[in-house]
């Protein structure tokens, strides 16, 4: 009989569409928001993964989130340090700044000046513990150069606005075009050569270096912040952060200059566990001894995640929509399938009148829906993940990460669509009164 | 033996086996004020091999009394018996299956699945029974072949006539041998030529010495086409005539139950 029940439901094939399609639509939205929102939690930690290399984490005990930064007394990195059991412990300055550059608009023409908040990040001096992952163009090392910064790669949008730097994937060719847009091969090739002739012996190139032109220096650009001169040595890969700010990296000592004097800047201690010790016992112990929290990586990570889904509107935005989705799926499902069934009622009754029991029809009509939710489910979770590779890329804005809960989530709710859309039906086909058959 | 009375008056009545035997069957709808008496009390016997008409003004409760027939209904009194199946005795359950395997339907409105040829149509009652798919539609397509549809038996309902629609509910009624078939108003949707041969097909292909026919129809036509015909009214049998038009015994109480 179950084939006879496909052929019933594909036979009509516009109705068909209609009732994979209502499932189709709230799988696809399940899917497509769940991993949006995901894609979301994950940035608002994502500094805390890219900040790696140490086990814990040491901050005050009433941080919330990663960028709830409650600083220290730089005395703290040395208690730290007399812990049992660390093996290193390490400074790092966490905070927002304010960048000043100008560039010349390729669109325009003009001088344009830009002022933005950028975030911060201070590493070890000596150590760079905590640095990015990797570089698109640059040295790491170039950061022990008086001045200098590394810049994320995505943060390039937000510095030099409508240019498109972001989106050049040759190094070279964003290099070339960094020093075009900043016109640094003529005037701060002059500049630099007057500010530190002795510590940086200017360029053996001309300063009439055509634009665009490389002149083998490691600066890329130059901003200013909190009135010192920053020079930007390199560009990094760094994920994306929940609020778009362009990223840089400095050293410790060097990111307490750009950011306006404090009686407190040590934001975090990272810390390395030696090896053979424990590192719930050694967080423990700082605990004790320091007063301070001390957390894993994962722990940290957690605690950031907790923080946006109970103190913002993220949640309960998504879980709206994501609920809307659910009731239109089911809805558009639940009405073409019992207009199907009410199309097919003689057939079910000819059916009954032959001797199809209850059972078998139940079996049927589930059968039936069990299939349009199988396509439903496929095309949905199908259309969403081509979405979201559609949009994939560092330099995309859409936040996008399917978690194979989501899967699971999602298959759920189908599911309870296809049971609740197919009810009705079940209803009318079991009450159904065979005798139906007879009458004209 | 000697003849019985019955016998005397009915001599074709010792050749036929009762097939279908309906005892004082009563049947009402609704409640209180609104009831309904469908059923006031139908005896009629039924012979095998033979195609017992029921004839009737609409509303008379001709549907009702083949529904209950069928096991489609419950009688509220009374009993039917099958070639000594007691339907009435059945549970619910019991007389789906009952129905599976020895009734057969041929209705007005044809009611053939649009999805499925008409090979799957026919081959519907075997699968139900459980039949191979392949084997039950090879069975299909060698009953429509003898109706006449064999190079149709790829096509769908909408593909076909009416005429051929219920050819093909004639060999979807037939194809798992059934005890009774009940046909209502199996002419109905056809013109006057296409229904002659639709219930020629009934009368060549479903009467057998262990089958029974009964066709509920409006249509005087083709009262000649059957063997007895019963005239219903407000709920009982008034008449019961012979192809002749001669009255005759609604019940044969001379004839031996037979059984299964």
């Amino acid at each position: 009989m179950g084939w006879i029940a496909i052929k019933m439901l594909t036979g009509d094939r516009a109705k068909f569409a209609g009732i994979v399609f209502g499932v189709a639509f709230a799988a696809a939205l399940i899917m497509q928001q769940g991993s949006i929102f995901w894609g979301l939690m994950l940035r608002t930690s994502a500094q805390i993964y890219d900040l790696r290399g140490a086990d814990l984490w040491v901050m005050d005990p009433s941080v919330t989130f990663i960028d709830d930064v409650k600083p220290m007394l730089e005395r703290q990195l040395g208690i730290v340090r007399g812990v049992d059991g660390i093996q290193w412990a390490v400074p790092l300055y966490k905070g927002m700044a304010r960048a000043k550059l100008s560039f010349n608009d390729k669109v325009t023409g003009k001088r344009v000046d830009v002022i933005e908040q950028v975030i911060l990040i201070g590493l070890d001096d000596y150590s760079f513990v905590g640095e990015p992952a990797s570089m698109f163009t640059g040295d790491i090392e170039d950061l022990r150069r008086p001045h200098s910064v590394v810049v994320d790669r995505v943060g390039l949008r937000k510095l030099f606005p409508r240019q498109g730097l972001n989106m050049i994937e040759s190094p070279e060719a964003l290099r070339s075009a960094l020093s075009q847009v900043s016109g640094r091969n003529r005037a701060a090739v002059a500049m630099k050569a007057k500010a530190s002739p002795a510590v940086d012996p200017p360029p053996t190139v001309a300063p009439t270096l055509p634009e665009g032109a490389d002149d083998g220096s490691p600066v890329l650009f130059e901003m200013e912040m909190n009135e010192r001169r920053a020079e930007v040595v390199g560009i990094c890969n760094a994920t994306r952060t929940f609020q778009s700010n362009a990223i840089l990296y400095t050293t410790f000592s060097r990111a307490k200059e750009f950011v306006p004097r404090e009686r407190k800047l040590l934001s975090y201690v990272l810390v390395k566990v030696q090896p053979g010790q424990s590192v719930e016992e050694v967080a423990a112990r700082i605990k004790s001894q320091t007063g301070l929290a001390a957390i894993t990586t994962d722990q940290f990570v957690e605690k950031t995640i907790n923080y946006y889904l109970r103190f913002t509107g993220i949640p309960i935005n998504f879980m709206t929509t994501v609920i809307l989705g659910f009731f239109v799926g089911t809805a558009i499902a639940g009405q073409m399938f019992y207009s199907f069934t009410l199309e097919n009622i003689r057939q079910f009754g000819a059916l009954k009148a032959m001797g199809v029991g209850n059972l078998r029809i139940i079996g049927m009509v589930l059968l039936q829906a069990g299939l349009v939710g199988f396509l439903g489910y496929g095309l949905g979770v199908g259309g969403a993940t081509l979405f979201g590779m559609a949009n994939r890329g560092a330099n995309s804005e859409l936040a996008f990460y399917t978690h194979w809960y989501l899967l699971v989530l999602d298959a759920t709710a189908i599911a309870v669509i296809c049971v609740l859309a197919s009810l009705l039906s079940i209803l009318k086909v079991v009450l159904l009164e065979p005798a139906i058959v007879f009458r004209g | 033996m000697p003849p019985t009375p019955a016998e005397i008056e009915f001599p074709q009545a010792r050749q036929k086996r009762l097939a279908v035997r309906i005892s004082d069957v009563q049947k009402k709808f609704g409640k209180g004020e609104q009831t309904v008496m469908a059923l006031r009390g139908v005896s009629w016997d039924i012979a095998a091999q033979e195609v017992a008409m029921l004839v009737g003004p609409s509303g008379c409760g001709k549907t009702t009394l083949i529904s209950v027939v069928a096991g489609i209904l419950d009688a509220d009194q009374g009993s039917v018996t099958i070639f000594g199946d007691d339907i009435t005795a059945m549970s619910d359950r019991q007389k789906t299956r009952y129905r599976s395997f020895n009734v057969g339907f041929v209705f007005q409105q044809y009611n053939l699945l649009p999805a499925l040829t008409a090979a799957e149509n026919a081959a519907v009652p075997l699968i139900v029974q459980g039949v191979p798919r392949r084997k039950a539609i090879r069975e299909a397509t060698d009953l429509l072949g003898q109706l006449g549809l064999g190079k149709r038996v790829h096509a769908r309902p909408s593909q076909l006539s009416g005429g051929q629609q219920q050819r093909v509910a004639i060999a979807r009624a037939l194809i798992h041998k059934p005890k009774i078939l009940v046909c209502d108003e199996p002419t109905a949707a056809l013109d006057h030529e296409t229904g002659m041969i639709v219930m020629k097909l009934i009368r060549d292909m479903a009467v057998a010495a262990d089958r029974a026919v009964i066709v509920v129809t409006h249509d005087n036509r083709i009262f000649s086409m059957g063997d007895r015909v019963a005239h219903m009214d407000d709920g009982h049998i008034d008449a019961v005539l012979d192809s002749s038009g001669h009255p005759i015994p609604a019940t044969f109480a001379a004839l031996e139950p037979a059984g299964p």
